[in-house]
């Protein structure tokens, strides 16, 4: 019985996450603007005082 | 000897690890969800002719171009999904997902040659026609591969593959602007070449996926696993097979809380980037990143929501999703009314991930319904409801506030009634979901 290694998986993985991990990158530092918005930053602490 | 591509010779030995499915399966997933970040072609596809803008008369129009290429590409997602599932069943995942990277990637070669010769019936054939074919099969192999490898854990398997369609386009939708940004010259907009580019990588990562991909062998259960020998409430240990799926109630009311929970989500998802601007007066760049930021948690929800689901059961879920989606949906008008974009965000990335798990854990709830025999068919044909509400969902908050503008309502306030009507449809959802009952034995397969 010939039994997958740990390293194959971790490979198969490795492939799909580095794609993944680029585009999640790219979305997060796209969004930045969103917390960084001036007025979205007043609406942030809306009610705070 | 059968042929590489049989399935046959997709038996798992004794000794494979099932944890080399998942990755086969986000991969074909993250190629053909690519069509989630197409927009980023929209604007370049309009300037084909004219580079730096559109010419009158001469270039393309927004409308025609997602009419060409998205709105068919889902329409025959859907179609090729209902229609080969059977076949995707019988011929299984390494053929199905080496026909969807044929068909996925000659598709993006003729979108390219189309718009080399500047003809959108062309391109319409080739990422609409033949890549929206490679869609429906890529979507739907996976899916039922993972759920017979998980017996144990089907809805965290269903999360992992369709979470892979959720990242198509936070991967798609950036490659393609790096691309166009590098073939991009004074005489061309350099969607061509980036088509050319694209078609070749999501070949070689699919093909990728039909090498390592393989079935368990029959006989094949988990290390430690003890299948149910009685059934429980709604999770049969009985099969039934794709045509006899579609005599039963609980295919079309599943058929339904699919429809009304991809309508709610898709029209904001949708319409998201013209909705903040208009709620909230922010910029289009903020609103693109508000854009980038649901795309997260809809590939986030999809795992996540649907793995939670083996714990609650998936009739519990879904009760989740439309009462605490209805109750969130009410409370978007009351940010716009306090002025909280915070509050927005937070309202709608909760929605946005609840649309996601609805995608993902219809195929384990079809799996716990109709067993695992045809479950790849029935879900194919299942999701001929997200054709349907893809073309409802986003046309409803469109129209509706295009026509409260129409009729004097402030612009920030436009959307209000759109949302309590989505708030209505989840209502329609939940009463389907409660209306689920075991399948009845005689449709049983002998």
């Amino acid at each position: 019985m010939k039994k997958t290694s740990p390293f194959s998986v971790a490979l198969a993985f490795l492939v799909v996450a580095l794609p993944l991990g680029w585009g999640l990158y790219h979305s997060i530092k796209n969004s930045l603007p969103l917390f960084s918005h001036r007025g979205a930053g007043q609406a942030y602490f809306h009610g705070a005082g | 000897m059968p042929s590489f591509l049989a399935r046959e010779r997709t038996v798992a030995l004794p000794g494979f690890s099932r944890w080399l499915v998942p990755p086969a399966a986000i991969a074909v997933q993250m190629c053909v969800g690519e069509i989630y970040g197409f927009s980023v072609f929209n604007i370049p596809l309009t300037r084909a002719i004219g580079i730096t803008k559109s010419v009158p008369d001469r270039d393309w129009t927004v409308p025609h171009v997602v009419l060409a290429t998205y709105s068919l590409g889902l329409v025959m997602l859907g179609l090729s999904a209902a229609f080969l599932g059977k076949w995707v069943e019988r011929v299984g995942p390494r053929k199905t997902m080496f026909t969807a990277a044929c068909c996925f990637c000659s598709g993006l070669v003729v979108a390219s040659f189309g718009v080399h010769l500047h003809n959108l019936f062309v391109v319409a054939l080739g990422y609409g026609g033949i890549g929206g074919i490679g869609l429906g099969l890529g979507y739907i192999a996976p899916v039922s591969t993972l759920v017979k490898w998980f017996p144990d854990k089907p809805g965290m398997a269903t999360g992992l593959a369709i979470m892979g369609f959720g990242s198509g386009a936070l991967v798609g939708a950036p490659f393609g602007v790096e691309l166009m940004g590098h073939f991009k010259t004074a005489s061309s907009v350099g969607v061509q070449e980036t088509f050319l580019v694209m078609a070749a990588c999501y070949f070689v990562m699919m093909n990728f996926a039909a090498w390592i991909v393989r079935v368990p062998a029959p006989d094949w259960k988990p290390e430690g696993f003890v299948a149910a020998t009685q059934a429980k409430k709604l999770i049969t240990t009985a099969q039934v097979v794709a045509d006899e799926a579609m005599k039963t109630p609980q295919f079309y009311l599943l058929w339904g809380v699919l429809c009304c929970n991809v309508t709610a989500g898709i029209g904001i998802l949708a319409q998201a980037s013209p909705m903040c601007q208009d709620m909230f007066g922010v910029s289009a760049v903020v609103a693109g990143g508000f854009v980038g930021l649901l795309s997260i948690f809809n590939m986030a929800g999809r795992f996540l929501w649907s793995s939670a689901s083996d714990l609650t059961g998936r009739k519990a879920i879904y009760c989740v999703y439309f009462i605490l989606g209805c109750a969130l949906y009410s409370l978007i008008p009351f940010s716009q009314k306090i002025n909280s974009v915070a509050l927005f965000v937070a309202l709608t990335c909760v929605i946005i991930s609840m649309y996601g798990g609805g995608f993902a854990t219809i195929p384990a709830y079809l799996r716990d319904l109709f067993g695992t025999v045809q479950v790849g068919a029935i879900h194919g044909r299942v999701i001929t409801a997200w054709s349907v509400a893809a073309v409802l969902g986003p046309q409803l908050v469109t129209y509706l506030s295009a026509y409260q503008r129409a009729h004097g309502v402030p612009r920030s306030e436009a959307y209000n009634s759109t949302l309590h009507i989505m708030a209505g449809i989840l209502m329609i959802g939940l009463v389907c979901n409660l209306l689920v009952r075991p399948v009845n034995p005689r449709h049983h397969a002998k």
